[in-house]
């Protein structure tokens, strides 16, 4: 499996999940556009060349149209974009009670997780044309199966599987695949929620038979990088679940 | 004693069929028209709230909402404008939110909410990006509301419809369809005591299109 001479774009890749498919994309040997809007996306280019890949930041909120075409334009001039992963989502994740909810919580969700969809995929759907290359998604077990916590980070999570399904039909005739992942690991957004729930970290290493929360790098990375390659091909539409087995529903 | 029925939908002619149908089964039924909402840029979530309160009065057993359900023709995904994609699925998935979050000041314990939606977002369909999108989404919504409330004595489920409720299906075909198909599993998950015991289920009504794995 090589992405030599390929190039991947990846939105969130500053730090957690994104920043371990980032680094697993790099080692197979894509060049790998970090677009984040913070300053920790040139943290993870560093990193990637120190080990030395190949890597470049693009400042990129994906909820603005003008910086998502700019952080694909940037791709296009570093190699055939072979695949773009939107992994960014909303930082606010506590929305109050479901009968009397904080709507601008769910404003952020849809803005970057579905409008974000929306402007990475208009903005590549050329380049990824003519690279035949892949859009991959994150979902969540949320997304699968709800959430007793909330229902607006679900809600998008769930409607990003039927995003993907519809448009890998839409696409396939291009020569596009399109997937999502839902993944379970060891990342920032999980150790915030550990420190708001504590009962939640027994909880999670109760429920995934595996018994440990794997590491972004490590045991998504390599799963992203795959769905990047001419290997996963074949693929379109489906939601690849990278969770310990955590999941089994599907 | 007849059970009152809420029905949220955003087309015009899926509510009537669905206000029809579940009257006839006995139902008293409390139509909340949204199609005006949807389309133009009020602010959904204390629209939806305001809409329901006015018009479903202080109690319902249950709360019926169908949205994206009618299937209108959309271009592809890299053809719509930035306005059409937040028109045909960011607002009704805000629409959705905001309605479950209202209707739980309606519903008792053993209260019901029921959510149509489009087979289209389980397999996926040709050039319905947005139409799928919405409906799984509105799943995923489903499925949180009954985790959250299930403490409440609230069963939130799905019937997930095919194609013969969009815009373009002829009438004949759209009363047969919605009259033997949709409005008897409705009805049984909104007032038959052994629909009950499903809790955050989805119910396909849509022919041999869907059989999930």
């Amino acid at each position: 499996m090589s992405l030599a001479d390929r190039c991947v774009l990846i939105s969130g890749a500053g730090a957690g999940v994104g920043r371990g498919m980032a680094l697993a994309c790099a080692a197979a040997g894509a060049h790998v556009v970090i677009a984040s809007p913070g300053e920790n996306g040139e943290a993870t280019a560093e990193l990637i060349r120190s080990r030395g890949g190949a890597a470049t930041w693009a400042r990129c909120d994906v909820t603005d149209a003008d910086q998502v075409r700019a952080a694909v334009a940037t791709a296009d001039e570093r190699g055939s974009l072979a695949a773009v992963v939107h992994n960014a989502m909303a930082r606010r994740s506590v929305a109050g009670p479901l009968a009397d909810p904080d709507f601008t919580v769910l404003d952020e969700h849809v803005a970057v997780t579905l409008r974000g969809t929306y402007h990475l995929a208009t903005a590549a759907f050329e380049s990824l044309r003519k690279g035949r290359g892949t859009l991959i998604l994150l979902t969540s077990a949320a997304g699968l199966e709800g959430s007793p916590t909330g229902a607006f980070y679900p809600t998008v999570k769930a409607a990003t599987r039927g995003l993907t399904k519809s448009l890998a039909m839409e696409w396939g005739p291009a020569g596009i695949t399109v997937n999502c992942m839902s993944v379970l690991v060891d990342s920032a957004a999980v150790q915030a929620r550990f420190a708001r729930e504590p009962e939640e970290r027994e909880r999670v290493g109760r429920i995934i038979p595996l018994g440990y929360l794997g590491e972004p790098e490590t045991a998504v990375g390599p799963v992203a990088a795959f769905l990047c390659s001419d290997a996963a091909r074949y693929m379109t539409g489906q939601t690849i679940v990278v969770d310990g087995g955590r999941y089994m529903g599907l | 004693m007849k059970s009152t029925v809420v029905v949220a939908a955003g087309s015009d002619r899926v509510a009537a069929g669905l206000c029809r149908g579940l009257a006839a089964a006995g139902d008293r039924v409390v139509p909340v028209p949204l199609a005006d909402l949807l389309a133009g840029d009020v602010d959904l979530p204390a629209a939806c709230r305001e809409r329901l309160a006015s018009v479903a009065g202080p109690r319902a057993d249950a709360v019926v909402i169908a949205l994206a359900v009618e299937g209108t023709a959309t271009p592809p995904l890299v053809e719509q404008s930035s306005g059409e994609f937040h028109r045909l699925v960011e607002r009704p998935l805000v629409a959705a939110n905001a309605l479950t979050s209202a209707a739980h000041a309606l519903l008792a314990p053993g209260g019901r909410l029921v959510y149509l939606t489009p087979a289209a977002g389980l397999v996926g369909r040709g050039a319905s990006v947005a139409e799928a999108t919405v409906g799984e989404g509105v799943r995923g919504l489903a499925k949180s509301a009954m985790r959250i409330w299930e403490r409440d004595g609230i069963r939130a489920n799905m019937v997930a419809v095919g194609a013969d409720l969009h815009d373009d299906a002829d009438d004949v075909r759209f009363g047969t369809y919605l009259t033997d198909e949709v409005v008897p599993l409705v009805h049984a998950l909104t007032a038959d005591r052994a629909f009950a015991t499903l809790r955050g289920q989805t119910l396909v009504a849509a022919g041999v299109e869907v059989m999930v794995p």
